[in-house]
């Protein structure tokens, strides 16, 4: 009995994953109500916990539980920079998409990409097309790679081939 | 005889005179200064052409035709959408409630913090102008 219990506690707790509050400020406001849907605009600024996002522009969509930010976004978590064109944030699964002329810094690594996908929770990026990371005179380049901002770990799925180039330093 | 002529023209001077003087200001609406009625601690029902009713309980509400200045008060539309506000002006011929201070819009999955907010009775929409902050629930 006690076991059934826990295991129906550990799936309804599983999911019902719920979007933590979001808090935007912006200079003007356009919301629709019976909608539920906005536009924010001119100095946007997301925050939803430690996560901190500015850019020009945020649309929200309540169907889909999207915020759509675009134009000179900026996003900062903990040691995490990120600059992008255009980044989706998905409040249900906690997972940002980003793309145009994108490059994400963690302390000394600098990574540049054509797309990305970021799990918030677990702290993992996925880096999709062309990707260079460049870590002091270090220079990896490769295609889908996946990087685990907490352990600072570079992976690749199986077909991808990643190259090291070390530059040499001048003595 | 010639001193009736430079009395009468030095009359006519002299309105010329105070005409030119006075400032004709193009025809500007002025709002009516006294209120046709005055509601202090008051709340009331109103409806804008057909629309779903709404109510407005208010510190104070001054009645100008079809427009309303209310000061500290809660406009509640339906269903589930408040504007608390201190100051508003509502104008039923047009649907509109212009909200000027400290405003607050509570609706069913956020809330909004700001300054200034144009709200579209029949559209159910508003715009908040002069930076604002907008609070969205989870879901």
């Amino acid at each position: 009995m006690k076991t059934s219990l826990f295991i129906l506690l550990f799936f309804v707790l599983s999911f019902s994953k719920q979007s933590e509050p979001v808090q935007i400020q912006a200079d003007r406001f356009e919301v629709d109500i019976s909608s539920n849907q906005f536009i924010a605009e001119d100095n946007v600024v997301i925050q939803q916990g430690e996560i901190m996002i500015t850019a020009k522009r945020a649309t929200y969509t309540s169907k889909r539980d999207f915020i759509n930010i675009d134009k000179d976004v900026s996003l900062k978590y903990q040691d995490l920079n990120l600059k992008s064109d255009v980044l989706v944030f998905d409040r249900i699964k906690q997972q940002m998409l980003a793309e145009g002329h994108l490059k994400v810094d963690n302390r000394d690594i600098s990574i540049t990409s054509e797309r990305l996908r970021y799990d918030i929770d677990p702290n993992i990026i996925l880096f999709v097309g062309e990707t260079t990371v460049v870590q002091k005179k270090n220079v990896i380049k490769g295609r889908n790679i996946i990087y685990d901002v907490n352990k600072r770990k570079l992976s690749s799925s199986e077909k991808t081939q990643m190259r090291l180039e070390s530059t040499p330093t001048n003595r | 005889m010639i001193s009736r002529l430079v009395v009468f023209f030095g009359f006519i001077a002299l309105l010329f005179f105070i005409f030119s003087q006075i400032n004709f200001s193009p025809g500007t609406l002025v709002k009516k200064k006294v209120p046709d009625f005055v509601l202090e601690n008051s709340y009331t029902r109103h409806y804008v052409r057909g629309e779903p009713k709404f109510t407005i309980q208010a510190k104070r509400i001054e009645i100008y035709d079809h427009r309303l200045e209310i000061q500290d008060a809660v406009v509640r539309f339906q269903p589930s959408i408040e504007v608390f506000s201190d100051t508003m002006t509502l104008d039923l011929a047009k649907g509109i409630l212009w909200a000027n201070q400290n405003v607050m819009v509570r609706a069913n999955q956020f809330q909004y913090f700001g300054t200034k907010v144009l709200y579209d009775i029949k559209q159910k929409r508003f715009t908040g102008y002069n930076r604002g902050k907008l609070l969205l629930g989870s879901k």
